[in-house]
């Protein structure tokens, strides 16, 4: 029962897949993923090379390729890679009442009824899209509550992602510069 | 009056300025009374010139050169790109017709023209097979095509950083094959630090008496070769471990762990 976005692990779809762990599935989010990321980087300054990002879920509990989509952009940044904006990443649920939850669990996502959409924004909050993918069906306004959530959530995961690059430059400032 | 540079960036100095990719930094850099002119970036900055604004590209330190007034980020990445006038340790792969194809660690091979040793002539030039370790420097780094690399000197030698010019034959020369040792790859932060005057490995290894020769590619390969081989991987470890640790921290690891193996190497 397809609820949610991420890969579905159970011993049905695996027996049924040639590549237990990598079947359409994972080629569909490889797609997803590297087109919201690939979006922000300067690619007209890397010409004739490949930028290959491989990114291994070890384990996921719900909003799997949002944090798959983040931690491609983080790995992007540490490779200094030169990127024009950092793409942030957002799973929104619409469950059936009509409510949108942020960061949804497995179980949230696999619920009854529930729709899920995964937005890449750029994390100013200034209510732009980069990519969008859903699943199930939800109405217009509820999509558009789940961007507007997206967005603001987006502004908190960039701060997170500014203090994880705070500490590395600390502490290289501390250990590896002279300057 | 011999402290380290690595002792003076600590209590005192200038907050650490973070940025990261899309950060708007017009207002940091440019000044507002300046006659239009573009501001002087190094790397990771982009400038655009019709809309006016300063943008960071990459994640990392931005940095205030005020000796040339230039602003750049500073990061630590393990991905070579080459640059025209980087002096970089190459592998040799192989030999396509008058060039060697060297690898240093970049996205391309580096071509090397098989006459591009001082003083080599078709009769007279260095055979190199492939594994063979040079140090020299990149000469053309167009993005479209793959950089080429040389093993002359730039000039006469005074614009090229004060290197050698000697005979390939010599080996005495500052480019070159580099015979004996062994090399490790490091990150290019470290290396461009182990090239500046005073880094504080670097200096503790020589105070204490060790003699060893050093190559420092800024692609990030280091080659080391000292009269033992014990001393070589010592030297090895304690570069690559000085990237983790303060200057004071360094100069003890350096100190105990030379005075431990000095002892082994006595006692066995």
């Amino acid at each position: 029962k397809g609820g949610g976005d991420d890969e579905d692990a159970s011993p049905e779809s695996a027996a049924a897949s040639a590549h237990p762990g990598y079947g359409a599935t994972e080629r569909e989010l490889e797609r997803f993923v590297g087109d919201a990321v690939a979006g922000c980087v300067a690619l007209e300054r890397y010409p004739r090379t490949v930028i290959e990002v491989v990114v291994q879920v070890i384990k996921g509990d719900g909003g799997v390729v949002s944090a798959a989509a983040n931690a491609a952009a983080l790995a992007l940044m540490d490779a200094g890679i030169e990127m024009r904006f950092v793409p942030v990443a957002t799973t929104c649920v619409v469950v059936p009442n009509g409510e949108v939850l942020l960061d949804p669990t497995a179980e949230e996502e696999a619920a009854e009824g529930v729709a899920a959409a995964v937005v890449v924004t750029d994390g100013t909050g200034g209510g732009g899209v980069l990519a969008s993918m859903t699943s199930g069906t939800m109405s217009a306004g509820s999509l558009l509550s789940c961007i507007e959530g997206a967005n603001r959530a987006g502004k908190a995961v960039l701060a997170f992602l500014r203090l994880a690059v705070e500490q590395k430059v600390t502490r290289e400032a501390q250990t590896l510069w002279s300057v | 009056m011999g402290q380290s540079r690595q002792d003076n960036h600590l209590e005192g100095a200038a907050p650490i300025a973070v940025v990261l990719p899309g950060d708007d930094l017009t207002s940091r850099i440019l000044s507002p009374d300046a006659k239009n002119r573009p501001p002087k970036l190094g790397t990771g900055l982009y400038y655009d010139a019709s809309a006016r604004t300063v943008t960071a590209m990459v994640a990392g330190r931005l940095y205030h050169r005020p000796e040339t007034s230039t602003y750049m980020v500073l990061n630590n990445t393990r991905r070579y790109v080459p640059r025209v006038g980087d002096r970089v340790l190459g592998i040799v792969e192989e030999t396509a017709g008058e060039y060697y194809r060297l690898n240093i660690h970049g996205p391309h091979p580096a071509l090397l023209h098989n006459l591009s040793f001082e003083g080599a002539t078709k009769r007279n030039r260095p055979y190199l097979a492939p594994g063979a370790l040079l140090y020299c420097r990149v000469i053309s780094s167009d993005r479209e095509m793959d950089p080429e690399v040389s093993c002359k000197v730039a000039g006469d030698g005074i614009a090229d950083g004060g290197a050698r010019r000697r005979d390939w034959m010599t080996d005495e020369g500052t480019y070159g094959e580099l015979k004996g040792g062994t090399c490790t790859r490091v990150s290019l932060g470290l290396a461009r630090e182990l090239l500046l005057p005073g880094n504080v490995v670097l200096d503790a290894l020589g105070k204490q008496g060790l003699s060893f020769e050093v190559a420092i590619g800024v692609n990030g390969i280091v080659w080391v070769h000292s009269e033992k081989p014990e001393y070589t991987v010592l030297i090895g470890n304690t570069i690559k471990n000085s990237e983790v640790m303060t200057p004071a921290q360094v100069r003890g690891m350096v100190a105990k762990l030379v005075k431990a193996q000095r002892s082994e190497m006595l006692g066995a």
